[in-house]
C-alpha cells in the first residue's frame, strides 16, 4: 500500500500499520505439512511467502487430549495464540487422511450420539477368553469319549456306533476349535484398538 | 552564530521532535544551495545527534529537509524468517543487519538475552519487526538515541544530564515545560524538572533555540 499510495494515503497508512502488522498474525494461513516430530508437533510450509517455514508447531485439536498423526504434505491452518510471533499453533485440518488418531478418555467414548450404549469388545481378551472355554469343552468332549469307549466295552461290547460318533464329535470340535482361532484374527480390526 | 548546524553548515531553522519510543526526526532549514543527502551530523550547540536525510530539496538557496534518526533503514522491507530456541539479540540482528542500523552498545543486556522458544517473522518492514520483537520482554522498548544507533531496553530514568538552563514556563496541566539551554542535552528516558521524559522537542529560529519537555 505504502509504496503506491499518494502521500497523504501513506500518512494514514503510517499511523495504522502497526495496527495492520498485528492483524498479520491475526489471520491463518494455509499450510502444508513438511514433518512431523516425535512429540506430534509439526513441521509447515505455508502457502504465502509472506510467512516463513515454520517447524515444532504444536496442533491444537479442538478436541481435548486428542493425538494425531499425519503423513507429509497433509493440509492444515497455522495461526499465533493472541497474534503473538512467538505463538505459532495449527489447527483446522484440510482434505487429510491421518495416519494415527487417539482419543484419550477418562470415562466415555461415544460414537453415534449419547445414545452409544453398547459397550466396544476388547477383541484380545474376548479372543483369549473363548479359547479357553473352546478348550475346556474339546477336554470335556474328550473325556466324555473315552468314558463311552471304556463303558462300551463293559455294558455293550456289540455297540461300535457309539464309540465313533463321540471321536468324530471330538475330531469335529478340534477342526472347527482350529479353524475358528485361525481366523479370528482376520475378524479384529487392525485400525481401531480401544483400551480397557 | 548560528544556534545549529548541519554537516557543518548553519541551520537556519529547525524543529527537532525526539520521542522515547521510536526513530527522533528533524526538519531544518540549512544554509546551503546544495541538497543535503545521505548522513547528516546535526549540532544543536554542541549536542551532537546523527541522523539520514530522508527528504529534501533546496529553495531559495536554503536547503530544506526531513532528517531521521539512525542510518535511514528502518523503513526498508525484511523477508519472513522464523527463529527457534535463540536469545532476542538474534533475530534482533537479522532485523537490524536488513536495516543497516547499528545497535547501541548500551541496550539492556537481559533484554538482548532474553530467550525465545520460537519467534516467526512475516514479511514486513523492519520498523515494525523491531516493535514487535522487542514487544516480546515486558517493559522493553526500542529508540534511536542521538548518536543515531538504535537502543533496546528498559528504562531505568536517570536523571537528566542537563543541569545548566534556564526554566522559562511549566504547564502542569500538560505536564511539560519550556526552557531555554545554550546545550540543550535533555533526552528522553531521562528525569527533568520532576517529569519522567516522554517527549523533546527544540525549536531553532533565528534568535532563538527553545526546548519543550514533555512528561509522561
Amino acid at each position: 500500500v505504502s509504496e503506491n499510495a499518494d502521500r497523504m494515503k501513506a500518512v494514514v497508512y503510517a499511523l495504522v500499520r502497526p495496527l495492520l502488522t498485528r492483524q498479520k498474525y491475526s489471520v491463518m494461513y494455509a499450510c502444508t505439512v513438511l514433518g512431523q516430530a516425535a512429540n506430534l508437533t509439526l513441521a509447515l510450509k505455508p502457502d504465502s511467502k509472506a510467512v516463513p517455514s515454520v517447524d515444532q508447531v504444536p496442533i491444537w485439536h479442538g478436541i481435548p487430549g486428542a493425538k494425531v498423526k499425519v503423513a507429509n504434505g497433509a493440509r492444515v491452518l497455522l495461526g499465533f495464540h493472541n497474534s503473538d510471533p512467538a505463538r505459532p499453533y495449527a489447527a483446522l485440518w484440510g482434505q487429510t487422511t491421518a495416519v494415527e488418531i487417539h482419543f484419550p478418555a477418562s470415562t466415555l467414548v461415544s460414537l453415534g450420539g449419547e445414545n452409544g450404549t453398547h459397550p466396544v469388545i476388547l477383541g484380545d481378551q474376548l479372543r483369549t477368553a473363548q479359547n479357553a472355554l473352546n478348550s475346556a469343552l474339546l477336554t470335556a468332549l474328550a473325556a466324555v469319549n473315552s468314558y463311552a469307549v471304556a463303558v462300551k466295552a463293559i455294558a455293550d461290547p456289540t455297540n461300535v456306533a457309539t464309540p465313533v460318533l463321540t471321536t468324530a464329535l471330538v475330531t469335529a470340535f478340534g477342526t472347527a476349535k482350529t479353524a475358528y482361532e485361525t481366523a479370528w484374527p482376520s475378524y479384529l480390526s487392525t485400525i481401531v484398538k480401544v483400551k480397557q | 552564530v548560528a544556534w545549529a548546524s548541519a554537516n557543518g553548515a548553519d541551520v537556519l531553522e529547525a524543529r527537532v521532535q525526539l520521542p522515547r519510543l521510536g526513530a527522533w526526526h528533524a526538519d531544518l532549514s540549512v544554509d546551503s544551495d546544495k541538497a543535503l543527502t545521505g548522513k547528516v551530523a546535526l549540532s544543536l550547540n554542541g549536542f551532537a545527534l546523527s541522523g539520514f536525510v530522508h527528504r529534501g530539496g533546496v529553495l531559495a538557496d536554503t536547503a530544506i529537509l526531513r532528517v531521521v534518526g539512525g542510518l535511514g533503514g528502518l523503513p526498508r522491507a525484511i523477508e519472513a524468517k522464523a527463529f527457534r530456541g535463540t536469545p532476542v539479540r538474534t533475530p534482533l540482528a537479522y532485523i537490524l543487519q536488513t536495516a543497516g542500523e547499528t545497535l547501541s552498545p548500551r541496550s539492556d543486556n537481559g533484554v538482548l538475552s532474553t530467550q525465545l522458544p520460537v519467534w516467526v517473522l512475516q514479511n514486513g518492514i523492519c520498523a515494525e519487526a523491531l516493535a514487535m520483537l522487542v514487544a516480546q520482554v515486558d517493559g522493553a522498548i526500542w529508540r534511536v538515541l542521538p548518536d543515531g544507533t538504535v537502543w533496546v531496553g528498559l528504562e531505568t530514568w536517570p536523571a537528566s544530564k542537563l543541569t545548566d538552563y534556564d526554566l522559562l514556563t511549566t504547564d502542569p496541566a500538560a505536564g511539560k515545560v519550556l526552557i531555554s539551554a545554550d546545550v540543550p542535552s535533555v533526552v528522553p528516558g531521562t528525569v527533568f524538572e520532576g517529569l519522567k521524559v516522554s517527549y523533546v522537542q527544540h525549536v531553532i529560529g533565528e534568535d532563538a533555540l527553545r526546548t519543550e519537555v514533555w512528561g509522561e
